[in-house]
Formats: C-alpha cells, sequence, structure tokens
C-alpha cells in the first residue's frame, strides 16, 4: 500500500479536499508512537553533532585565546589558502579521491565474495572460524600494522626482498623509496584490515534472505551459480548500495594511520601517500592551528555533500527506496 | 550440479584457509616479537620462531597490575553498559526509518546523514560535553561522546529493516490492533537477529577499542581503560619521534621509550581479553542468525 | 588617616583574593586568618592567602605522584602558603589536551613550553603573561641565576613571557660511536674533527667489518646544518644579520653531494630514509650492527647514551658549540593568562630556581623514599629500589628551574654542573640570538612550504638520490610554488625589525 511522502502529495487547489497540512498533521497522528521512538536518537544527535556545529567559524577566524571563538577577530578565508595555494593541492585531493574509489571497488568485491562463499559452507564450526580470524586484523591497531608492514618491507631484515626475491628471482627493491609500489600496497594493507568487517555486514544481509526463495529455485533446478546471481546479488543489492554511498560520503576523508604511519612518513613516497589528512597534519606540524585544520574539515564535508548530493540523487531516480535520504 | 559443487567446496576452504592464515599471521608475530628476547629482536628482527624466549615485556607491565587489573574493569564496565545503550537507541532511531510511509522520513534520514559529513570539530564538541553535560572524569564521558550512536549503524539497520522485514508482516500487526512498539519488539526484533548481532559486535569493538575519549575525558588514573592505558605508549612515541629534530631532550625521551617487545606486548593486552570473550560472544551471534533465519 | 588607607586596601585585597578562590574549601579563610597572623616576614609574603598552585607539564603520570604533591604542598604551605598540584599530561594527548584547556579558559597556573613545543604561537595568541613586572618583584632571583644572555634569548620582541631552565646553553655537533670499535681501531676522539677525518674513520670500519653499518640513519645532516646555520636561516660564518636559503649556499650543496657520496660508498644503512622514524635505527646502534650516528651533543651525552642504549659509546665533536635561540628557549615555564594569582606563581617558580629542596623533590620525589643521598649532591635508589620499580620516575630535571641545583644520581660525573658552566661559557653565541620568527602573518605558506620540506629533506639528507642538484633544482622550485620567497621576505623583515628595536 503506497502512500506518498508528504512532500509527493499534488496540492489540489479545491478546499473540500483536505489540505495537505492536515494530512501530514493526520499522519503524524497515526505514526506519532514510530516518531516518539526517534526521540533519544535525535536528542543525541543534536547534543553530539548539531550544538558542536558553531565550531564552523573557527575556519573563518584567526583565533587567539584572550577573546575566545566568538570574539576572535574573522580571517576571511585565509585559513582556507594553504589548502589551494599549495602546489600540492590537485595532487593530495586527487589521491585521497582515487585510493578511496580503489578501496571502495576492491574492499566491496573482495568481502562480498566472501561473504557469498561463507554462505555456502554449511560446517558451523569452521563457518565461526573464519569468521573470528577475519576480523582480527580489524582489531590491531594501525601503529602496530605499520611496524609490522616495516618488518616484512624494510631492506636490512626483510621477508620479502630476501625470501621472495631469492624465490621467485626478482631484484630487491627499496620499498620505502619507490612511490610507484604503494598505491598497492596501501590497497592491500587496507582490504586485510577493513574486509572482514564488511563481509559480516554482507554476511548478514545474506542471511536475512528468504529461505524460501532459494527452495523454489532449487526445485526449479537452478544451479547454485544461478541462485548467486539471480537471487543473492540482486536481494542484497540494496544493502550493496547504501554501502557504497556512505563510502562516498568519506570520500575525501583517509585514515591517518594507513597513510602516515604504515608508509613511516617517508619523503619519497609523499607523491603517492601524501593525501588531505596527511598534508594538514604535516602542516601543522611547524604550528598548530585550530582554523586552519578546521578549514581543511569544511572543504572536506562541502566537497563530499556535494558528491554524495549527486550520488543520492542517481540513486533515488532509479531506486527510490533504496537512497540515503 | 553435485558434481560441479564438490569441486567447489574444497576450492572455497583452500580460499577461506588461505584467508585466514593472511589472518592471522601478523597477529601471531605480534604475540611472538612480544615474548621474544630484546637482544634478539634488535638482532634479527621480527620472527615468528625467535631465536630466545623472554616473558620480560609482560613481567614488566604487571609490575603494575593493580592499574591494569582496574583498567580491565572500567572497560568491560562501559563496553557492556555502552553496547546495550547504543543498541537500543541506534534500533529505536533506524526503524521508523525503515518504514516506507513514516512522516518527515526524509527529513529524518537527513538531519541523521547530516552528521557524517559535517561535524564543528573537537573544540566546541569537547566544550559541549563539559561545561553542558558535565562528562568530564565520569565513565559516561567514555560512553556517549560520538560513540552512543553512529549515524552509519543506523544506516545500515534501517536498509535492513527496510530490505528483510516483509511489510506483510507489520500489516498483520497492526490488523491485530498492536501498538507499534509491540510490533517492534515482538515481531521485528526477533526476525532482525543477524543486523542486530552485528551491530551490538560493531558496537563491542567500537567501545572495547576507544581510547581517544579516555584521553580526552578522563585524568583520574582509577578511570583510565585498559586501551587508553596500552595506546598511549604508542602515541607517545610517535609524537615525539614527530618533535625528534627539534630538541636534543626529545632524543633521549624516546631511546627511553620501552623497547619493541613492550610495544607488542601493549598491544596484545589490549586486545587479548576480546578474543577469549569473542568465541562466546559469536556462539550467540550464529545462534542468534540462525533463529532468525529459520523464521525468515 | 594612613592607617585607615592600609586597612581598606588590605580589606580590598582580601576582597580580591577570596572572590575567586570560592569555589574552593570553605574553611580556607579561617586558615588564611591564623596564617597572616603568625607568619611575619618580608613584605608582602605576610597577607598570604593560602592558594592552589597548578603546573602542568608534559610526561607520565607517576604511581606515588600523590605522595610527591603532597611532601611539596606541606613545604610550600610553609614557605608561600601555597599548595600544589601536579598535572603531568601524556606527550602523546598534549597537542589536544593543552588546546582544549586554554581554549575552554581552563584555570592553571603554570605551562611547560619551548620554542620548539609551541611557545611563539601560545604567546601570539594570548595564553601567556608577560613577566617583566614579575620577574622585578617576586622572581627577582631569576634573572641573577641565568644571566643576562638565557633572558634575552628567551624573549619575544624584548618581552619575558616564559622563564627558561639553566641547563646547557649550547649545542654541541657531532657523532655518538660505538666505544668496541673505537678502540680496536685506535680512533682519536679527541677534539674537533673534520669530515675528512671522520671519512676516514668510516672508511676503516667499512674495510675491516663487512656486518657492520659504518653511518646510522640521516640524522647527522641535520646536526651538520644545525651547527652551521641559525635555524636554516642566518649563516653562522656570517656577521651581519640577513636571512639566506641554503639551498643556494655552496656550502650546503657541497655537503648534500658529499651525503651523496657516503652513500655510494655504502656507508649508510639501506632503509637510511626510514630507520629514524622506525626506531631501526637505534636498534642497530644498540645491537652494535652499526659504528656511528649523528648527534647534538653536550658534556657527557656519551654516557647518558649509554646506559640507555645500553653499550659503550663515545661522542665524537665535528663543530665547536653554538648557541642560537633554540637553545635559550629550550624548556620553560609559563604563567598562564588563567592564573587566579600570578604573583604566587612567580613565588613558586623564583623558588624552583633558588631552592633546592623544592626543586629536588620535583625532580626526584621524596629522599629516603624514592632516592638516598650518597653524598651531598650526589643520589641513588634506595635499597631494592630500580628503575623499573620506582614509584617517581623523574618527569625530566631539564623541564624545570634551576637544573644546576638538582642532585647528580651516582653514575654520572659528580663535577657535571661545572662541565655544564665550562661548556656554556665556551659556545659561540649567534648574532641573532634572541630573534623568534613569528609565523602568523604567513601561516598559510608555511605549511603549504612544511610539506614540500618533508618530501626532500630526508632523501637529500641521506644521500638516496642520483641527481643532487637537480633533485634541489625541483625542490626549489615546488618551494617557491609554495610560496617560500614571501616567507624569506617576512623573515628578513622582523629580523630588521629585531635588529633595530634590540640596539
Amino acid at each position: 500500500m503506497p502512500t506518498l511522502a508528504s512532500s509527493d502529495v499534488p496540492v489540489p487547489t479545491v478546499t473540500v479536499v483536505p489540505s495537505r497540512q492536515r494530512i501530514f498533521r493526520k499522519k503524524i497522528k497515526k505514526y506519532r508512537a514510530l516518531l516518539l521512538m526517534m526521540i533519544p536518537g535525535l536528542a543525541y544527535l543534536i547534543l553530539n553533532n548539531y550544538i558542536p556545529m558553531y565550531g564552523v567559524i573557527l575556519a573563518f577566524k584567526e583565533l587567539n585565546y584572550v577573546d575566545g571563538i566568538f570574539g576572535s577577530p574573522w580571517a576571511g578565508l585565509y585559513n582556507f589558502k594553504f589548502l589551494f595555494n599549495s602546489p600540492d593541492a590537485y595532487l593530495i585531493t586527487r589521491n585521497t579521491v582515487l585510493y578511496n574509489g580503489a578501496f571502495i571497488i576492491v574492499n566491496t568485491s573482495i568481502a562480498l565474495l566472501i561473504a557469498l562463499l561463507v554462505n555456502e559452507i554449511k560446517d558451523k564450526v569452521v563457518t565461526r572460524f573464519y569468521q573470528s580470524t577475519f576480523l582480527l586484523p580489524h582489531i590491531i591497531s594501525m601503529v602496530v600494522v605499520a611496524y609490522l608492514v616495516y618488518s616484512f618491507l624494510n631492506a636490512e631484515s626483510d621477508f620479502i626482498n630476501r625470501q621472495l626475491a631469492n624465490w621467485f628471482g626478482f631484484d630487491s627493491i627499496s620499498w620505502y623509496n619507490e612511490a610507484n609500489y604503494w598505491p598497492y600496497v596501501l590497497v592491500i594493507v587496507n582490504a586485510w584490515k577493513s574486509v572482514g568487517y564488511l563481509a559480516i555486514i554482507y554476511f548478514a544481509a545474506i542471511i536475512g534472505i528468504d529461505k524460501e526463495y532459494y527452495e523454489a529455485a532449487t526445485i526449479d533446478g537452478a544451479s547454485k551459480w544461478k541462485q548467486m546471481t539471480r537471487i543473492t546479488i540482486p536481494l542484497i543489492a540494496p544493502m550493496i548500495i547504501v554501502m557504497t554511498l556512505l563510502s562516498i560520503s568519506t570520500i575525501m576523508r583517509s585514515d591517518f594511520g594507513l597513510f602516515y604511519q604504515v608508509p613511516m612518513n617517508s619523503g619519497p613516497l609523499m607523491p603517492t601517500t601524501n593525501t588531505i589528512d596527511t598534508f594538514v597534519y604535516r602542516a601543522m606540524i611547524v604550528r598548530g592551528d585550530i582554523g586552519m585544520s578546521t578549514a581543511a574539515g569544511v572543504y572536506q564535508s562541502v566537497v563530499c555533500f556535494f558528491l554524495i548530493l549527486g550520488a543520492n540523487f542517481a540513486v533515488r531516480r532509479i531506486s527510490k527506496d533504496n537512497a540515503l535520504f | 550440479m553435485p558434481f560441479a559443487t564438490r569441486i567447489h567446496k574444497p576450492l572455497i576452504h583452500l580460499f577461506f584457509l588461505l584467508f585466514s592464515v593472511v589472518s592471522l599471521m601478523p597477529f601471531v608475530l605480534v604475540f611472538m616479537v612480544s615474548i621474544t628476547d630484546e637482544s634478539s629482536i634488535v638482532q634479527n628482527g621480527y620472527s615468528f620462531f625467535p631465536s630466545k624466549l623472554n616473558f620480560a615485556s609482560y613481567q614488566f607491565l604487571f609490575n603494575d597490575f593493580g592499574q591494569i587489573a582496574r583498567s580491565y574493569g572500567v572497560t568491560i564496565l562501559v563496553t557492556l553498559l555502552g553496547t546495550t545503550i547504543s543498541l537500543f537507541i541506534t534500533a529505536l532511531f533506524a526503524y521508523p526509518l525503515s518504514r516506507k510511509d513514516l512522516p518527515l522520513r526524509r527529513t529524518m534520514s537527513f538531519i541523521l546523514f547530516f552528521t557524517m559529513l559535517f561535524s564543528g570539530g573537537m573544540v566546541p564538541w569537547y566544550i559541549t560535553y563539559v561545561t553542558m553535560v558535565g562528562l568530564k572524569n565520569s565513565l559516561f564521558g567514555m560512553i556517549i561522546p560520538n560513540l552512543l550512536m553512529s549515524a552509519f549503524n543506523v544506516l545500515l539497520m534501517r536498509s535492513f529493516f527496510a530490505n528483510t522485514i516483509p511489510e506483510s508482516i507489520i500489516e498483520s500487526g497492526t490488523i491485530d490492533g498492536a501498538n507499534e512498539l509491540t510490533i517492534f519488539l515482538k515481531l521485528v526484533v526477533p526476525l532482525s537477529a543477524p543486523i542486530m548481532a552485528t551491530i551490538a559486535l560493531f558496537n563491542l569493538l567500537a567501545f572495547w577499542n576507544d581510547w581517544y575519549n579516555c584521553m580526552l575525558f578522563i585524568d583520574k588514573p582509577e578511570l583510565i581503560n585498559i586501551q587508553y592505558l596500552m595506546t598511549k605508549t604508542l602515541n607517545n612515541i610517535q609524537f615525539l619521534v614527530m618533535k625528534a629534530d627539534s630538541s636534543s631532550q626529545v632524543g633521549e625521551l624516546l631511546a627511553k621509550m620501552p623497547t619493541e617487545g613492550v610495544r607488542m606486548a601493549l598491544a596484545i593486552i589490549g586486545i587479548a581479553p576480546l578474543l577469549i570473550a569473542y568465541p562466546f560472544f559469536q556462539k550467540y551471534y550464529i545462534s542468534g542468525i540462525t533463529s532468525g533465519a529459520v523464521k525468515g | 588617616m594612613k592607617k585607615k588607607m592600609y586597612t581598606l586596601l588590605a580589606l580590598l585585597m582580601v576582597v580580591m583574593l577570596v572572590l575567586p578562590a570560592c569555589g574552593q574549601k570553605s574553611n580556607d579563610s579561617k586558615k588564611a586568618g591564623e596564617n597572616s597572623s603568625t607568619s611575619s616576614e618580608g613584605e608582602g609574603v605576610t597577607k598570604l592567602e593560602p592558594y592552589k598552585l597548578t603546573l602542568v607539564y608534559p610526561g607520565d603520570a607517576q604511581k606515588d605522584l600523590a605522595l610527591v604533591q603532597e611532601e611539596m604542598s606541606k613545604y610550600l604551605t610553609e614557605k608561600i602558603n601555597a599548595t600544589i598540584e601536579l598535572k603531568p599530561i601524556d606527550w602523546g594527548s598534549w597537542t589536544d589536551k593543552t588546546n582544549l584547556m586554554k581554549i575552554s579558559g581552563e584555570s592553571f597556573d603554570l605551562m611547560f613550553t619551548a620554542g620548539w613545543f609551541g611557545y611563539g604561537l601560545d604567546v601570539s595568541k594570548g595564553q601567556f603573561l608577560e613577566l617583566t613586572n614579575l620577574l622585578k618583584n617576586q622572581g627577582k632571583d631569576i634573572p641573577t641565576v641565568l644571566g643576562d644572555d638565557f633572558i634575552k634569548g628567551s624573549q619575544i620582541s624584548g618581552k619575558s613571557y616564559g622563564v627558561p631552565t639553566k641547563k646547557e646553553f649550547a649545542q654541541g655537533f657531532g657523532f655518538l660511536l660505538n666505544k668496541a670499535l673505537v678502540d680496536k681501531y685506535q680512533f682519536n676522539t679527541e677534539g674537533v674533527k673534520t669530515l675528512e677525518e671522520m671519512e676516514e674513520m668510516f672508511k676503516t670500519i667499512k674495510e675491516n667489518e663487512p656486518g657492520i653499518v659504518p653511518v646510522v640513519s640521516n640524522k647527522f645532516a641535520n646536526t651538520w646544518g644545525a651547527a652551521n646555520y641559525d635555524n636554516s636561516m642566518i649563516s653562522r660564518d656570517s656577521k651581519e644579520l640577513k636571512i639566506i636559503d641554503t639551498l643556494e649556499d655552496p656550502k650546503f650543496i657541497d655537503f648534500l653531494k658529499r651525503m651523496r657520496q657516503w652513500n655510494l660508498n655504502g656507508w649508510f644503512d639501506k632503509d637510511v630514509v626510514t630507520s629514524d622514524t622506525s626506531g631501526q635505527a637505534d636498534n642497530m646502534i644498540k645491537s652494535g650492527k652499526a659504528f656511528a650516528i649523528g648527534q647534538s651533543l653536550k658534556p657527557g651525552k656519551d654516557k647518558e647514551m649509554t646506559v640507555t642504549m645500553g653499550l659503550p659509546l663515545v661522542q665524537v665533536e665535528t663543530a665547536l658549540p653554538y648557541t642560537t635561540t633554540g637553545e635559550a628557549n629550550g624548556a620553560m615555564l609559563a604563567i598562564s593568562r588563567t592564573s587566579k594569582d600570578p604573583e604566587r606563581a612567580m613565588m613558586f617558580l623564583n623558588m624552583l630556581y633558588t631552592d633546592a629542596k623544592l626543586l629536588n623533590m620535583l625532580d626526584w620525589g621524596i629522599e629516603g623514599k624514592h632516592y638516598v643521598k650518597i653524598s651531598d649532591n650526589m643520589i641513588d635508589y634506595p635499597e631494592g629500589v630500580t628503575a623499573d620499580t620506582q614509584g617517581y620516575s623523574s618527569p625530566g630535571g631539564w623541564m624545570f628551574g634551576n637544573q644546576f641545583i638538582s642532585y647528580l644520581w651516582a653514575n654520572e660525573d659528580s663535577d657535571k654542573w661545572e662541565q655544564f658552566e665550562k661548556f656554556n661559557a665556551s659556545a659561540e653565541r649567534s648574532i641573532a640570538l634572541g630573534f623568534t620568527f613569528d609565523e602568523t602573518p604567513v601561516k598559510a605558506e608555511m605549511a603549504a612550504v612544511s610539506n614540500v620540506d618533508k618530501e626532500f629533506q630526508m632523501v637529500l639528507n641521506a644521500g638516496a638520490i642520483d641527481d643532487v642538484e637537480g633533485t634541489i633544482a625541483k625542490y626549489k622550485a615546488k618551494r617557491d610554488a609554495a610560496g617560500f620567497q614571501k616567507v624569506q621576505e617576512e623573515r628578513q623583515r622582523q629580523l630588521d625589525e629585531w635588529a633595530k628595536a634590540s640596539q
């Protein structure tokens, strides 16, 4: 029984028909229990997110402690200048977006594959074992990961260079000097760390699928492959869309640990490892300036905002229910 | 078809075994380094098969056992409390959003989603919590700020509700005259075990791993959680490395920092209980999923 | 008449002091009344209300912090009717936590700061009080203890906003060497060595010790830079206050080419670009796998590092000691704008420079519990206590007051402070000593430039790239695009202004 969202109701000019407002009020009354359920969450959002949003003005202020946040003099757009005037402005934006794009594609594919395959295993004990191991990388801190990666890749005592180079007969590589390899290294490290997390989400979605679909399909003689492509994937598609949209909303942000600590802050790697967040961090070593870091955050938010508006609009065109808002 | 499946099975297992090894190996390595003799680390780097074992790192850390035990207590309490409240609030917010005919649905979704994009930054956020709510040095300082309800989890749950709970079930409830809360608790929740368990797990991990709130809001040693107790050493090292060029004193401080074995032991102590508790949790998690699946 | 005026004034004082302290314990005022009648020495001391000082500094919270705090409070109550709260903040969370304290206007009295730790920034944002008057009154012993150079060096535009720790007032430059190898090949480490002399040593090591890396880490380039330039801005040889660009200085370019040669000779470790960040450099020194590491020096540095590294090291100098602003403001204590009683804070500071008992309590804890005296100014751990089990390991004597009245540990030279005096006196003063660059007007350019520096500096320092001149050209072009020239102009402008003002 499709009911139109309030904004979509055509407004009739005839007065006899209940006005848009009245329909709305009636609906509110009908759904008041549901709306009441949302109050704790809404209150939390206001406290945790909306009240502190006044801090955005820091991006436009030259803060001094005596006058405080509101009293400090305005600085116009000066705090944004370091981002756009830098010769790296394009590079860091490109790196951030491309890495996130690669993460979305690679992580989603691997996670989906895992979720689909785990679903095929009927042995509970084994499933449980696999699932717990996949989640392990997620709980190791990035700093520790950085040490581990270093122990594999450094030239002095390394595993890859000494062992694998011997086995496969390639020359040893000076990993922390060669920017070209790092897109691969970082994508692999990131996938290793976050695929388990994603897979669990997709697995939960697959488990939620009504078993009757499969029973019917088996009776029809559909192969496992067909069941996967015709039933499972279409039914979890909404989940995939939502996850992708959510990833797009953070496409201008980057995990500081991954891009700063894992490459060991090595200068020669910066062309392929410098992202907006690491750029800001390095800039702030010289001068910890809240105005400038807030400005960078605003820049990231604004770009993400327009990207997500676009993506959400596109999704809405195809399937209204799967859009984020 | 049966033949094809027979071939598939070993392949699938092989794939997963490989994947498990890749996931597990670094973890084992961290553990091995934490029990390797320091001279051996310095000589040979990290190794799965250290030439000399030594539990000195743990002895060094457990010197202050009282603090570690207390911090574990704080973490467990915060995690249990936080996970429960968080799951509750998240579900209550997500479920109405999944109802297609809810008035203000799009507005609410947007209000929620907008918080993922824009933030006022750490400073006003901190000031709000400290001055308006008074969370400084309170256990709730490690529960409420940023952790209590993640927009990401809400949207995840909303999608699950929207796509998995058949509308017919809700309609049948309405026809029976049940109110919305009853429908939610009696009909929807039991069908949503997979997502509930997943979100609970995510919350659990988030609360267990969080050290940032503890760093900001807690000054009293008796309220420090295990993750901050363990992470701060790594943070200190990272900060000092960054400042190393600027003062000769920093070099001395760095040289005095705990050894690599201790750093790895810190990582192990931070997550070990989680690993021990995980299988128990998972039992519940899997059974939750199957019961949900059966009913579906 | 006069008497009336005095009582009125006293009353006003009391009101002013009590008002902000209202939030504290209610019996405070009673105690104060008692106190003012009993103590009657010197000028303002008679009317002191009880006050709690808060001292914020970076470091770990120690197990016995509360005990030390209590002991210090007891002593301070006797002396200046104050108690103290020690507030150590972890290094890793220092930036976040102190920023929040400053912005939210949290009240505290004293804070550790340093040129490399945000001193200039905090002063430009108005966090620290100007100390000129306080130093004349409550802190009048401090300038005497520190001497003119120290005070002037730490000033910003002729005004003091923090008082520096009296410690080494210069930096020495050179290497730490593995002592076993020095002895084996009978290298001479006396006096100042030229780079050619050092190269002889590295060559010997390379030829005779196949398993050993002659020089680990790229730190030496920084050491060399600090020895030849004041803050990479003014040449040490120059008599003229002129900002230069090191990348255009032939001496510097030659040095970078030399580093390239060292790298080609195989004298560096293979990970020379990252071995500092990863801690691998230290490990190689510890395990005796490397012979030398660049290091800024002071008397007894090798002894200190021998203890921390766990194997015998000797230091060798490659340049004479040099004093720049960075040494003068290398460690300071400042009074916060949010202090409710800056006078009392200054009294406390004054004691840190004159009162050995108080300073040593802060530095080493409680006598008999955390240390025992073995002679007049030497201390050691009490029976059964080791470095690992002690309840109060020092936050670092270099952070507070007059280090020269701080006790020495049994494993240190008993004449350490005499050596320091000699070292300080012998050092060459930079002509720009006391100049602090205010980055505010060019902060956008500085931020972009610092990213460019990070990209190129380490590779060049490590000699890890073939074409030195080509890389320098690329470096310069990119830095210019980031606005480097504007930064240089601003530096010169401020330097000229400073020179004019300080004449």
